[in-house]
């Protein structure tokens, strides 16, 4: 099914993101939950993720998601259309370029955001 | 392939281009429309609890009256309703790729049920935890 070189660095980064963001989505429904029980608690929960680390965290999760998020539209593409199915190569190589491209800019707007 | 696989298989598919909508929005919303210094309970107007108060703050400073009408939004019904559908979305899709990799990598038939059953609970008890989170919560009770 993944025969295809191109494909095969894409599939692995799919499934080694999607592991990722899963794991990002247990430790934020977890700590979000603790939210509900005033504005202290709001507020400690939100001190731990204005820290240094866990933004930086936050910037390559958005890597991880961006290029999640475009190469699955690019599998959704391959799976129904035969217009995808033979650009292949090119899409692969697409999906690259925008996902960088496009966490390069945001990685930047999102570490600078102040307000 | 079973009805029941490829059902499953499109499954996929369409909670992840929704995904594609509502993280997208969800990231937005509070990395761009709002940086980390709005993240805090009185700064997005959690603390203003009624009408005079607010219409005070967002008078003292014009520039905040966009987050303040954010923590409205919050609270919100409609909001409830975007969040539900979000933790949803991502729980399903987040927990059937697990298992689907467990399915690819786990070749033991009896391994395989196990790991399979404890991803599904442990999807379950998030999804829970993450509703309650979100129905529950209402800044005017604190």
């Amino acid at each position: 099914m993944y025969k295809i070189k191109e494909g095969m660095l894409a599939w692995i980064l799919h499934k080694i993101t999607g592991i990722a963001i899963v794991a990002f989505l247990i430790f934020h429904i977890w700590s979000m939950s603790k939210m509900s029980k005033g504005p202290e608690a709001f507020n400690a929960v939100i001190e731990t993720y204005k820290t240094p680390l866990f933004r930086a965290g936050e910037v390559l999760l958005l890597g991880g998601v961006l290029f999640h998020a475009l190469n699955g539209m690019r599998l959704i593409l391959g799976e129904f259309t035969a217009w995808a199915m033979k650009q292949h190569k090119l899409l692969v190589y697409l999906t690259y370029i925008l996902a960088g491209a496009l966490f390069l800019v945001g990685a930047w707007f999102m570490w600078r955001a102040e307000g | 392939m079973s009805s029941r696989g490829s059902s499953a298989w499109l499954l996929q598919r369409v909670t992840g281009a929704l995904l594609f909508i509502t993280l997208g929005t969800h990231f937005y919303l509070y990395h761009y429309f709002m940086g980390p210094g709005m993240w805090g309970f009185d700064s997005i107007g959690f603390g203003a609890t009624d009408l005079a108060t607010l219409k005070a703050m967002m008078e003292s400073n014009p520039e905040m009256a966009k987050y303040y009408k954010l923590a409205h939004l919050f609270a919100a019904p409609l909001w409830k309703v975007f969040d539900v559908t979000f933790i949803s979305l991502g729980t399903y899709h987040g927990f059937y790729g697990i298992k689907a990799i467990i399915d690819d990598w786990v070749t033991h038939d009896g391994w395989r049920s196990v790991a399979n059953w404890v991803v599904y609970i442990c999807g379950v008890v998030l999804w829970v935890m993450g509703i309650v989170a979100v129905i529950s919560f209402n800044p005017e009770l604190f």
